[in-house]
């Protein structure tokens, strides 16, 4: 009865009693019947239907049942893995809110290696952080079973539930992104399964725009393998010159590609051993190129000022060819080889072109070479965590000033080694007093590279700079490049297993 | 005095911007003096100025002091204070001068307060005066529901749809009439008829209806007041907006002696007041008991409550005929708690059937505290319900409670939170390691 009356009540005073009076309900002889029967129906409907519905407000609200039983629902998997500190958790829930993204990275690593789980409730703000992408990894990683379970119940998470769900949400993203959005998501792609990310590129290659299949083909540099050739090679025939230049600098990162075969026979003829008083490299200029070594990305554009036209086609052949080449010319290794540029027709060009193949093969050796030689930092980036650090600490005894100093450390994959972290300290102690502002966005980034070993060293050696006439935004980015390193300090106290 | 979480300190936060500014503090070294003892935890915090800020929290109450420049209270050093606490870093020693007189002074303060009103209620009032102040304003507030009688007859005549289509200002003007005749809390009840009339939502007629039905209630019931039991017109009069003053509720209301557990603390924005809502219920009473609480937006409230805590004394009821709203008849001892089942708990029929006798009892009630003992979070019919063991579901409230999802994972937990007649609001779990975790 009482559901019925209500919604004749409901449509009464929506309509107004003007237009629909209610009619006095049937008396059941029940407590609420009687109450209802006697309010005023015939003489004051207003009274009449607030009173009626002031009896059934009460009643419904008190008589409310919950509905008929269900099953009950599928439960999480267990996560064996025991629940991380009270301290560390507090730091999650602090990192989460206000960042930084790197730090939280690292919560969410040393977490992963310490068998520990973060607290469920913070599960759903660590799916919120990971769908912006990069965190993606290390969100899955030390968020388990549980967090996959959880994110199986929405769907603006459906990239961390798994299965079909995660695959359908990466083609959706990459169909429907920005090309900032998609150039990231490209990049992650790649960075876990190199093959899927081409295929993706592939799936839409045929309608993306010129300027979108050139930035797209960036993020190939990202796993690069001998499995990317054919599309590669295919790509030196696009219609956007664009495209086809950044598919020839890619193929010729691939030592073994066709491409870099082509240019090896192009350069073989024009360089050999001469020099009568001391063994040098003697070099030729190339020849005008042809349409299939234009084709292959030689350009007659982008040439430096002190480069003549054949001199940079020569420097172009010599950054696309395979850098093993230069032992079977020489017999020489890669110092060796270097050292007989020294007085060469076209060492210039030489310098430039081995630069370049250095960087794009990724080659340790040559690389090495070149950075002690020139003190160029952008060749750390080619060589190996270990050695890009012994070099990179060279390279701080001769750095001038705070931006030298960055560009060698944004060069080095983190956290530093102990001894470049503690040549980092020595340099920033020198150059600091007479730094400028631009050094309060880098000194952050420096507290996340330097070894934790050396924040005793870190902290003797900027503490006294606290203390002194340093200008007030240095002081505030000392203090803050140590609260950072006293954070991840507490932080790997608190996340060690027990 | 067992020490806090880290989540029950950062629940005393006055906003997250200082609970995020107190985990900073707490992370960096600038402490370079931290102590504690059994009452109180202490230190002084390196500021950007050439002085530390000295910082110190009484932990009975708790209460904050600080020398920092910020009207907050806890600021963020006191927040950042016991975070250190919290974790163990401030170690047991005597107190600095700076503490002690602190301490002492509130010491004795508290003293002097029980004294004054000790001698407030010995104090003689002129029962002349205060009757003619009373029938004053019961003419006054007589004179307005007359009015409101009308206004809502008029309502009804004419339909619900034609007001929907009338500004905020035909409801906020009504509501401004009750206010001038002294029932500001009948006022407030009518303008939050025009947000039902605005929601949006597909059952607004339903839900505007049951909030005139009740106001119209109030209205027919205040006529008769003079023949209702005490307790229905204390309601009443509370319904319509007529202040009772803490002091009096202190002495003449119902006191109830227990260690009342925290099973919720809500704040929300209403009205341009921040309104504070904490729900406790009396380990051996049994008895539920609210604390409500105003302050002006970014202001803060006196006496804090951690979610799961227990705290040991009396409260004084405020006279109604379903006593809920409470005051503490002085400090309560805060302790931790000591069993399995911190949030206690019935199962939804039980909690359902207390709720139904305290609605009979005041048929204005707008909400009421449940500690549930196994539910575990369940999305059927497009929302969230919590499934009780017998498979029973009683409603979420509109949100999506992933928190407390991602906390049960599916299995069973106690639960505690608002029940507001048509669905819950979640304001704590307790959870398989152990833990209370607050919701709201």
């Amino acid at each position: 009865m009482s559901e019925a009356l209500w919604d004749v009540l409901v449509a009464s005073a929506l309509l107004g009693t003007e237009r629909r009076r209610p009619s006095r309900p049937v008396a059941d002889g029940g407590a609420l019947g009687n109450a209802l029967d006697g309010l005023p129906w015939e003489g004051d409907a207003e009274r009449a239907l607030l009173g009626a519905a002031a009896l059934l407000t009460g009643y419904r609200g008190a008589g409310w049942q919950p509905p008929a039983p269900v099953e009950a629902p599928a439960p999480a998997p267990d996560d064996g893995r025991p629940l991380c500190s009270p301290g560390a958790a507090a730091i999650l829930a602090q990192l989460l809110e206000d960042g930084p993204a790197f730090l939280l990275s690292d919560w969410l690593a040393l977490a992963h290696a310490a068998g520990l789980r973060p607290p469920p409730e913070q599960l759903p703000a660590l799916l919120d952080a990971g769908v912006a992408g990069s965190l993606r990894a290390a969100v899955l990683q030390a968020g388990g079973d549980r967090l996959r379970w959880l994110a199986a119940h929405d769907d603006r998470w459906s990239w961390a539930a798994g299965g079909a769900a995660a695959e359908a949400d990466t083609e959706e993203r990459w169909e429907t992104g920005t090309r900032e959005q998609r150039l990231a998501l490209l990049r992650d792609v790649r960075g876990e399964d190199a093959a899927h990310g081409r295929e993706l590129l592939e799936s839409t290659w045929s309608s993306d725009g010129a300027p979108d299949r050139a930035n797209f083909l960036l993020a190939l540099a990202v796993g690069l393998g001998p499995d990317d050739e054919p599309f590669l090679e295919s790509a030196l025939d696009d219609r956007s010159k664009l495209v086809r230049e950044q598919a020839a600098r890619l193929l010729a990162g691939l030592p073994s590609s066709a491409l870099s075969a082509r240019m090896a026979r192009r350069l073989e003829p024009l360089v050999g051993i001469g020099g009568r008083l001391r063994r040098k490299l003697a070099v030729r200029t190339p020849p005008e190129p042809d349409d299939a070594a234009r084709r292959d990305g030689i350009a007659d554009g982008g040439r430096p000022h002190d480069l003549g036209p054949g001199a940079w086609h020569l420097a172009q052949l010599v950054g696309a060819a395979p850098l093993q080449l230069w032992r079977q010319i020489t017999g020489e290794d890669a110092a060796a080889t270097y050292a007989l540029a020294r007085g060469a027709d076209h060492a210039p060009a030489l310098r430039l072109g081995w630069a370049l193949a250095a960087h794009r093969q990724r080659d340790p050796d040559w690389a090495a070479v070149i950075v002690r030689e020139t003190g160029d930092p952008e060749l750390l980036e080619a060589l190996p965590p270990g050695a890009a650090d012994e070099v990179a600490a060279t390279l701080l005894a001769g750095a001038p000033d705070a931006v030298a100093l960055a560009n060698v450390l944004e060069r080095i994959p983190e956290p530093w080694s102990v001894a470049l972290s503690r040549a980092a300290i020595g340099h920033l102690a020198r150059t600091l007093t007479g730094a400028d502002n631009v050094w309060g966005l880098r000194l952050s980034d420096m507290a996340h590279g330097l070894h934790l070993d050396t924040r005793e060293t870190a902290l003797t050696t900027f503490g006294p700079l606290l203390e002194s006439d340093v200008p007030p935004a240095v002081r505030r980015a000392l203090a803050d490049l140590l609260g950072v390193l006293d954070l991840r300090q507490t932080m790997t106290r608190e996340l060690t297993p027990r | 005095m067992s020490r806090w979480s880290a989540e029950q300190v950062l629940a005393l936060a006055p906003d997250s911007a200082s609970a995020t500014a107190g985990r900073r503090l707490a992370a960096t070294r600038g402490w370079p003096v931290l102590g504690s003892d059994e009452r109180a935890v202490w230190g002084l915090a390196q500021g950007s100025g050439k002085n530390p800020y000295q910082v110190a929290v009484d932990l009975d109450g708790p209460a904050f002091r600080c020398s920092c420049p910020s009207r907050k209270v806890p600021c963020k050093h006191a927040i950042g204070l016991l975070l250190l606490w919290s974790a163990g870093d401030a170690k047991a020693c005597a107190p600095p001068p700076f503490a002690e007189e602190w301490l002492a002074a509130r010491a004795e303060r508290a003293d002097k307060a029980v004294a004054r009103s000790a001698a407030r209620s010995a104090k003689e009032v002129d029962p002349e005066a205060r009757a003619k102040r009373q029938a004053q304003r019961e003419d006054r507030i007589s004179a307005g529901v007359e009015e409101l009688d009308r206004w809502l007859n008029d309502l009804v005549r004419q339909g619900l749809a034609a007001a929907q289509s009338r500004p905020m200002r035909f409801w906020d003007d009504a509501a401004a009439r009750l206010v001038d005749a002294q029932a500001p809390a009948l006022g407030g009840r009518v303008r939050a008829f025009g947000s039902a009339a605005h929601s949006g939502r597909a059952d607004w007629p339903a839900r505007l209806l049951s909030q005139i039905a009740r106001v119209h209630l109030a209205v027919s019931a205040w006529p008769r007041a003079g023949e209702m039991p005490e307790g229905l017109r204390s309601t009443l009069r509370e319904v319509l907006g007529w202040p009772l003053p803490g002091e009096e509720v202190r002495r003449d209301g119902e006191r109830v002696d227990d260690a009342w557990v925290v099973l919720g603390v809500r704040t929300i924005e209403q009205e341009r007041l921040r309104v504070r809502r904490t729900w406790l219920r009396g380990e051996r009473s049994g008895r539920p008991a609210l604390i409500a609480q105003f302050t002006t937006p970014g202001g803060s409230f006196d006496g804090d409550y951690v979610v799961g805590s227990v705290l040991e004394g009396a409260l004084a009821y405020y006279p109604a005929a379903a006593a809920l709203r409470a005051l503490p008849v002085s400090d309560l001892a805060r302790r931790a708690t000591g069993t399995s089942s911190p949030l206690g708990g019935d199962d939804l029929g039980a909690a359902l059937g207390e709720w139904a006798r305290a609605l009979a009892a005041d048929p204005w009630l707008e909400r009421w505290p449940v500690a549930l003992r196994a539910v575990a979070p369940i999305r059927t019919d497009g929302r969230w319900w919590l499934r009780d063991e017998d498979g029973a579901m009683a409603p979420l409230a509109d949100g999506a409670p992933w928190r407390l999802v991602a906390l049960a994972g599916g299995a069973p937990l106690q639960v505690s939170g608002e029940w507001d007649g048509r669905a819950l609001h979640p304001l704590a779990a307790f959870t398989g390691d152990d833990r209370v975790v607050a919701l709201a």
